[in-house]
């Protein structure tokens, strides 16, 4: 298991396949019914406390959610896919994005759909979400992929809590957006010197050279939603509070 | 510039030298098919053969591609076809990755021209583009090219490219992306014949749309209300919660329907509630469709994949274990792909792949693996055309009659009789290498294998619902079996098979046929679709329904949009009465470009393509008559089938040799053709804007009067 910095910046639980740790459940008929996510709101919700504990359920990996049915069914996973090395799950800031590489079609709708819906054109390049990248030949460009064992998902931001995208930035142009807790850019001082791009550890921030401005997630959820496969998830912390407390 | 990228990329492998140019026809063809047609008949003679140094290939992506609109990843490739007696105007289509990342590198199509001295592959990065050499790829599959130019150029690249076949100019051979999506009609040995390994594409830039807010909304509404599994199928094969028809359709996913190889574990595809813009994908199966004894595919199926942007994803992704000794596990593929079995080691033999394993799984076995070898050789099956000469040879003792006794002999029959995947490796790699009697002749494609070994009539007219047109050299797709008439008629039409899927989305699409019939004739009239087998003689609203059928592949093929999930005629809605929104593509072109366009005004650009590439063949042929020279040559069993019973009574598929008369006459005035030559007329053609080209049928005296 890979943990990236401290435990609470942002886990990683993207696990290989064979890894001792991964527990391959036999499979449960568990069927859920599949419908366009609603946001809820809860009344009393500490978002702190609701990482934490969501932390602590998937400290040893996505399995943990296995214990939540309506966490699973947040998520739009089965107990088999938790259980499965398939799943990566990312705990940002605020909240959680699902990549799910079994249901990954491959299709690339969500990095038309971010672009279209974030940038009012479609263009892949600047996708927040970035799977054209490991569709060919899976992540490590030699085993997955169409050409390999069909592993391959979209890549996501990771909304880090100590951004190096935010760091890096010579003009303060990233930001923690009060309202939500998104990292975001402010366009008006963004130069587009790719400092950004350069300081992503996962390759993500990416800058708009039609634009000459940065590009980099801001959990808007879109990719999900339009997901034909429901490989990806976003899930914002109320909401995993809500089905925590269920 | 909205859509477009206003940009054409000419590789002149000649030199080596690239050129982008303006689009100059983007207004006037919009893109695909009629852009690609429009630079044939601009740059290349008529009479230039494929494989001539005046040859060209055009790739062209749609106006659509890269849009985000649902199903646009197809390229659409037009060239000279080798199948006929002379070299025609053909398109061929690629599925995959290809089209939208052009329009992301910056070209609305790529023109190909000259030949190249060496091997070379060339790399297109936005503007960057060079001339590499091929020699360490040249001699390779198609699966370890891609692999290695990924390597050199970088993992998210698209590699188009061939396998040995097209290098050998075999007509039988493909260009190919993406594992498996393959554009044939002999466009790989178009590519061989200027030494063209391979185009490796990426692109940094945007395709910009006009109204994104509108667009969106376009693209949710229609994964949300109208589209429903391949083929237009709008109701699953198993009784859902939703459901109220349920029949053998390729949406074959289900509560209970898992994905047996699924990563991690299996994979339930589950409900699949329209609305449910996250179920959409895990519909369809469409090898299960046709190799479902006990769901034996679903067993073996990873996941879905397909083309880019498409939601339906129609090629399951397989893992065979029992193939793993011959290095074919992992695989993709859809539909007609994964039929030969039969064909190859003969039905009598599947079993013997392992007489331990039930049926099915040998069947899917050897299937999959005879299409993995078959698009790492890079070799086109026609269709079927090659898998049925195949079989045809095989019963008539052909192979024994046209090889040496030695040839014969060094074949390895005894791994065809024990369902031996190595027989296949074997048998295609004679086809792809051109080796012996067999390779040379068996690549050639059935008109010239059936030249080359003399094969009498019966080989077209014996084999019911194989070769409605007889000894041109293509397979039907589809014919008489759909909708009578209209299924026959869509075959004159084009220079190969015509793949032409609107009409054939009709049927079998999961709804009782007086639904289908009422929404089909308040479109086009009473009368317009008979029901299976059950036929009646034409009539002028057939026509109708035939033209539309292939002026609407056309607008596909132009924007290009896969006609095997377009056009929406129906819908999965019951609340909707299970119609569809047929002004879709107008309203997705206008939110994507800004231009204002109606069903009818696109549906002209598809029509005057028609007409152009109508003109292009008649030049072509030298013929002042297509009627006869191209039209009237439909084999015997489309009209002599079932002996016993009459054309147009319950039962039969049968046609009428007086009323195909009739057929043409209909179908020749509902397009403005001369009734007599089925050649347009000057009015037609100058109603949609190609006086020059009147002009030009007028000066080679094939005008009609």
């Amino acid at each position: 298991m890979r943990i990236e910095g401290q435990p609470e910046l942002c886990l990683l639980l993207r696990v290989e396949r064979d890894a001792p740790f991964c527990v391959h459940s036999t499979v449960t008929k568990q069927q859920f019914t599949r419908g366009n996510k609603t946001m809820s709101k809860v009344s009393i919700f500490d978002k702190e406390m609701t990482r934490r504990r969501f932390l602590e359920l998937t400290g040893k990996g996505a399995a943990g959610l296995a214990a939540s049915s309506s966490l699973l069914s947040l998520f739009h996973l089965t107990e088999a896919e938790a259980e499965s090395g398939a799943v990566s799950i990312i705990a940002t800031a605020e909240g959680v994005l699902v990549s799910n590489a079994a249901r990954c079609t491959g299709c690339s709708r969500c990095e038309m759909n971010c672009s279209l819906l974030n940038d009012g054109k479609v263009m892949p390049f600047v996708s927040r979400v970035k799977v054209t990248r490991n569709l060919y030949h899976g992540t490590d460009g030699k085993t997955g992929g169409l050409f390999g064992n069909f592993e391959y998902a979209p890549d996501t931001c990771h909304q880090c809590e100590d951004p190096a995208c935010l760091k890096a930035c010579p003009m303060n142009a990233i930001y923690v957006r009060e309202s939500d807790g998104v990292r975001v850019i402010d366009r008006e001082k963004c130069i587009g010197c790719g400092a950004c791009q350069a300081a992503c550890p996962f390759h993500m921030a990416t800058v708009d050279p039609e634009e000459k401005k940065s590009t980099k997630c801001v959990l808007c959820g879109y990719c999900a939603q339009e997901c034909p496969c429901g490989a990806l998830t976003v899930a914002k912390w109320e909401d995993v509070a809500a089905a925590m407390n269920a | 510039m909205y859509a477009w990228t206003g940009k054409l990329l000419r590789l002149d492998m000649t030199n080596h030298v690239a050129t982008i140019e303006d689009n100059k026809y983007a207004k006037d063809y919009l893109g695909g098919m009629a852009l690609a047609n429009r630079v044939m008949y601009d740059e290349v003679p008529a009479g230039t053969g494929p494989q001539d140094d005046a040859s060209k290939i055009v790739l062209a992506a749609g106006t659509l591609a890269g849009t985000g609109v649902p199903c646009s990843g197809r390229t659409t490739v037009a060239l000279m076809s080798p199948f006929g007696t002379k070299p025609l105007i053909a398109d061929a289509h690629m599925g995959g990755n290809m089209a939208p990342n052009m329009k992301f590198a910056g070209y609305d199509a790529i023109i190909v021209e000259g030949k190249s001295e060496t091997p070379v592959w060339v790399k297109i990065e936005d503007d960057k583009i060079s001339f590499e050499d091929a020699s360490d790829v040249w001699g390779k599959g198609t699966k370890e090219t891609t692999q290695i130019l990924n390597d050199k150029a970088g993992k998210e690249f698209t590699v188009c490219c061939i396998g040995p076949a097209g290098e050998n100019l075999i007509n039988d051979a493909v260009i190919i992306n993406s594992m498996s999506h393959a554009a044939g009609c002999g466009a790989g040995s178009v590519f061989g014949s200027k030494k063209l390994k391979a185009i490796v594409i990426h692109g940094t830039k945007s395709v910009k749309i006009a109204q994104p807010a509108k667009m969106l909304q376009l693209q949710h509404y229609q994964n949300a209300d109208l589209i429903g599994a391949n083929n237009n199928h709008v109701q699953p094969a198993n009784q859902q919660s939703w459901n109220e028809f349920v029949a053998p359709t390729r949406w074959q996913g289900g509560p209970g329907k898992e994905w047996g190889e699924g990563i991690g574990g299996p994979v339930d595809t589950g409900e699949q509630k329209p609305g449910d813009i996250n179920a959409v994908g895990m519909r369809n199966n469409t090898i299960n469709f046709f190799i479902g004894n006990d769901d034996v595919t679903y067993k073996h199926t990873i996941k879905n994949t397909g083309c880019h942007s498409c939601p339906i994803r129609c090629y399951p992704a397989l893992k065979i274990d029992a193939l793993e000794p011959y290095g074919t596990q992992y695989n993709q593929a859809t539909c007609m792909t994964m039929m030969r079995a039969g064909d190859w080691w003969g039905s009598e033999n599947i079993q013997n792949f392992n007489p331990d394993l039930p049926f099915g799984e040998c069947l899917l076995a050897l299937c999959s693996h005879m299409e993995w070898v078959m698009d790492d050789l890079g070799i086109w099956c026609g269709y079927g055309d090659l898998d049925y000469v195949f079989s045809y040879c095989m019963k008539n003792d052909v192979f024994k009659q046209k090889l040496s006794e030695e040839e014969y002999n060094s074949i390895p029959w005894d791994k065809r009789a024990a369902g031996d995947p190595e027989f296949i490796n074997d048998i295609l790699h004679r086809i792809a290498y051109a080796e012996g009697e067999f390779g040379r002749v068996m690549g050639m494609g059935s008109l010239h294998t059936a030249e080359a070994w003399e094969l009498p009539d019966s080989f077209w007219n014996e084999a019911t619902g194989i070769y409605f047109m007889f000894k041109k050299g293509f397979i039907r797709h589809h014919s008489s079996e759909s909708f009578g008439q209209v299924g026959g008629l869509i075959n004159i039409c084009f220079n190969r098979d015509p793949m032409c899927h609107t009409h054939q989305n009709c049927l079998g699409n999961g709804l009782p046929y007086d639904i289908r019939k009422a929404i089909l004739e308040e479109k086009f009239g009473e009368g317009c679709a008979d029901n299976s087998a059950d036929y009646s003689p034409m009539n002028p609203n057939k026509a109708k329904f035939a033209k539309w059928a292939v002026v609407r592949d056309n607008l596909h093929d132009t924007l290009a949009l896969c006609n095997w999930v377009w056009p929406m005629i129906f819908s999965p809605l019951k609340e909707r009465g299970y119609k569809g929104d047929l002004a879709l593509e107008a309203k997705m072109m206008t939110a994507a470009t800004g231009e204002e366009y109606t069903e009818e005004s696109l549906d002209a650009y598809a029509e005057k393509v028609m007409h152009l590439q109508r003109a292009m063949t008649a030049l072509e042929l030298g013929s002042n008559n297509l009627r006869k020279d191209h039209d009237d040559c439909v084999s015997d069993w489309v009209f002599d089938r079932e002996p016993d019973q009459a054309a147009f009574t319950p039962g039969t598929t049968k046609l009428d040799r007086e009323d195909w008369q009739k057929a043409l006459d209909e179908f020749y005035e509902a397009w403005g053709w001369d009734v007599a030559t089925g050649i347009p007329t000057r009015a037609t053609l100058e109603k949609f804007g190609l006086a020059d080209v009147a002009d030009d049928l007028e000066k080679n005296g094939l005008l009609p009067a």
